[in-house]
């Protein structure tokens, strides 16, 4: 079950920002502020305005994980956390985490700046600390762990966590993704040319690619018992879970979504959904040419030509990278919750490649049952996760 | 209820030598692979004492990949140990599953971090455009786990998992999932780990594990990778059997004797056993700060001083997040012999630690299982229990 949801996006620092941002269709993405973007031919991305602490000594992504985290935690009514602190745990999704704090010293190196002016050359942190800084926050002494499928990341992180609580290791989980912004993670992006001028129009005709963002998003996962035994409010249940490899290439994914189409069918048969049922897709929807072209190709192969409705944040918030399917998810959860679906921001003319029951620029109103939660990543890293409103499975 | 998968393949490269045998081997003689290098690049670049891979195993084909240039050393070295466990779980003569029930799951702390540093460097002195389009993927944390999917053409369930020192045991526990609820038939389960060039370096290494005079842990690099079935599986194909994961449990707390005792108590029970079933233990204990007094007073606690133990990272160096790994494919390996290798490094024991079965010399066992604890100084601590392969099991 999910309880407790967080988010720090681009469009804005709390869930209720966030959401009431993306049924408007906002648009997060500006100047990168963030990193050094010296050389780069494109410099529009996603940041979180107004986080940080200089002060406390933890790298942004650490931040900005604890801060979901904590706020997840919160929603749901386990913080404080009052019951055996080894049944709760933390896993976080991401594809790069904390390693930007090593940048800065190492680039002024790089630079020729000499070495009295080189500070900041410390160790890279450990990537644990992303889900141990939560764990410590909240006083969880469960599993402590963080989990990468690149993009897929976010999806990963609450396919481990289900998996935990269904082998009876842990009664709640706090899962979630991480990503910061970067300057290694703008070069890397650049060198594949996949960062758009301007803003990302996924599933539009004229889409020239991703702009990357960063964000991270939590969700507390319990199981059914222990949710009610607490009396906690339920958003949704996440029903169903898996996660495929293309086994194709490192940055193309498979021409036919090969990987794309296992994840969504082993999803929705764990979850025991038919594909008529599913209400929503919430897609990973980059804005790059090859991506929401062989997504659109795997949706129609798994639903048909008649596809749910379909949209994708990265519109609005640019590609948050291990934290983008988190945020989607908790998305997916506040579409079944409020009966809306978020449009696709900079959507315009959608490509004829990608037919599929876009929504676009405008939120449609519409009961959501299930939400279906696409990520796909680097390496073919494929993940999909499927949220079912709470006895809409028992129902049938 | 009892849970438990076969390991139906092995394989491993150390810094004692190029595979299992020979690292058992150097073990059993009480070596040691720490020595001066220099290593990093950049402002990174320094000398210390470390354990590096004894070969990077060039004459071992990473399945049938070409273009092997755009890997990253850990990729390559992964797709090339995955190779060999891959053939010694028997899948290249016709046993495995299909490409879509295979998945991989694989623990690390530091892989990428190499390649990151690289992009960091092309991009401000070549200029971002000219960093490389195929090495600039593999500064992501899940690259390896990737280029082994693509070079085994697994197309199952894929994850990356880092929790410190831990990350070898959570990804084996990833992969016992997997197995045990259907997901997949088999899963690569692997563990890479080299050298941090941001982390400080050793300049003098410190007494062996457990010994007076501990200091700093000698780094050392390690690759793994296991073939984990259902038993269900096994019997079908007749396949030969390494080992049994009877249980596992991972854990956080703070980084005292009461984690890894939790961390121990969880496998023992997920394995039916109480400590008196142990009959050899396999500690992670480093010879560093954080490590050894925990393990040591846990251990004592759950079993006194009389069961055999032993710690392969004396002599193989701190493999970091693949030590669960390492310490399995050992631990396999001296049930196998039937014998606990020496603790490379004990000198005198640190009259400030409870007495433990630890030897500097080999130590005979009894047929029993074995317990795996692998802890860390940031509160992570996971434990697995280990079973000989039952008598007639497997072709």
């Amino acid at each position: 079950m999910v309880t407790g949801v967080g988010a720090l996006t681009p469009i804005g620092t709390t869930v209720g920002e966030f959401w009431d941002a993306a049924v408007k269709g906002s648009v997060g993405t500006a100047p990168i502020t963030l990193c050094d973007v010296t050389g780069l031919p494109h410099r529009m991305g996603g940041e979180v305005k107004g986080f940080g602490d200089a002060a406390s000594g933890l790298p942004r992504s650490t931040q900005l994980a604890v801060a979901a985290g904590l706020a997840a935690a919160a929603d749901a009514g386990v913080r404080p956390w009052t019951s055996d602190p080894a049944r709760a745990g933390v896993c976080m999704g991401t594809l790069l985490g904390n390693r930007a704090a090593v940048e800065a010293g190492v680039m002024r190196f790089h630079r020729g700046e000499p070495p009295a002016a080189i500070d900041g050359l410390d160790p890279a942190p450990p990537l644990a600390d992303l889900a141990d800084a939560v764990s410590r926050e909240l006083g969880f002494m469960g599993p402590s762990v963080v989990v990468s499928t690149a993009c897929a990341s976010g999806n990963s992180a609450l396919a481990y966590a289900a998996d935990t609580i269904r082998a009876n290791r842990a009664d709640v989980m706090i899962a979630g993704g991480v990503d910061e912004m970067s300057s290694a993670l703008l070069m890397l992006f650049t060198s594949l040319r996949s960062i758009a001028p301007d803003v990302a129009r996924p599933f539009d005709r004229n889409r020239a690619g991703l702009l990357v963002a960063e964000g991270s998003a939590a969700l507390v996962l319990e199981s059914y018992e222990h949710a009610r035994r607490r009396g906690a409010r339920v958003y949704a249940e996440l029903a169903g879970w898996s996660s495929a490899s293309d086994a194709y290439h490192m940055t193309a994914p498979h021409p036919e979504g090969r990987g794309a189409r296992r994840s969504m069918e082993r999803a929705l048969a764990q979850a025991g959904v038919p594909a008529d049922r599913v209400g929503y897709i919430s897609a990973h929807g980059t804005g790059t040419p090859s991506n929401d072209r062989v997504e659109a190709r795997a949706i129609r192969d798994v639903f048909g030509a008649r596809t749910p409705a379909v949209s994708s944040l990265k519109g609005a918030l640019g590609h948050a990278q291990g934290a983008a399917s988190a945020i989607e998810a908790v998305g997916c959860v506040l579409a079944i919750r409020d009966g809306v679906i978020p449009p696709t921001a900079n959507l315009v003319d959608a490509d004829p490649e990608c037919a599929l029951d876009l929504v676009s620029l405008e939120a449609r109103e519409a009961r959501v049952d299930v939400a279906v939660n696409n990520a796909f990543g680097f390496g073919g890293n494929t993940g999909c996760t499927v949220f079912t409103r709470l006895g809409s499975r028992r129902a049938r | 209820m009892t849970r438990s998968v076969a390991v139906t393949g092995m394989a491993f490269a150390g810094s004692l030598g190029a595979g299992l045998d020979a690292t058992w081997e150097a073990l059993l003689g009480g070596g040691t692979a720490a020595t001066t290098t220099t290593y990093g690049d950049g402002p990174f670049r320094g000398a210390g004492f470390a354990a590096v891979l004894s070969s990077d195993l060039p004459e071992v084909p990473a399945f049938e990949r070409k273009r092997l240039r755009a890997l990253s050393r850990e990729s390559l070295l992964v797709s090339r140990v995955g190779a060999l466990a891959w053939r010694d779980a028997g899948f290249d003569a016709g046993g495995a599953p299909a490409p879509a029930d295979v998945g991989v799951a694989l623990g690390t702390t530091t892989a990428g971090l190499d390649d990151y540093l690289r992009v960091l460097h092309d991009g401000v002195t070549h200029g971002p455009a000219l960093v490389s389009p195929s090495s600039g993927p593999q500064a992501s944390l899940n690259a390896v786990a990737s280029e082994l999917s693509v070079s085994a053409g697994a197309e199952g369930s894929i994850v990356t998992v880092t929790a410190g020192r831990c990350s070898g045991s959570h990804a084996l526990a990833v992969g016992a999932d997997q197995v045990l609820t259907g997901a997949a038939e088999a899963v690569l389960v692997a563990a890479v780990e080299t050298l941090d060039p941001t982390a400080a370096r050793v300049d003098r290494p410190g007494a062996g594990p457990f010994s007076a005079g501990r200091g700093a842990a000698v780094p050392g690099e390690a690759v793994v990778v296991l073939v984990l079935e259902s038993h269900r599986r096994v019997r079908d194909r007749g396949a030969r059997v390494l080992a049994e994961v009877s249980g596992w449990s991972t854990v956080r707390g703070d980084a005292g004797q009461d984690t890894a005792v939790r961390a121990a108590l969880g496998a023992l029970r997920g394995a039916g056993l109480d400590a008196a079933g142990i009959g050899l233990v396999c500690s992670s204990a480093t010879g560093g700060t954080g490590v050894d007094g925990p393990e040591a007073r846990a251990l004592h606690e759950l079993m006194g001083p009389s069961v055999p133990v032993f710690t392969p990272f004396g002599a193989l160096g701190d493999c970091a997040g693949a030590s669960g790994l390492v310490q399995l494919a050992l631990t396999a390996r001296a049930l196998e012999a039937g014998l606990a290798p020496p603790t490379c490094g004990l000198t005198r024991w640190d009259p400030c630690l409870p007495r433990i079965g630890v030897a500097a010399r080999a130590q005979r066992l009894r047929p029993a299982p074995a317990l795996v604890l692998t802890t860390d100084a940031r509160g992570q601590a996971a434990a697995l229990v280990l079973r000989p392969p039952a008598a007639g099991s497997g072709a």
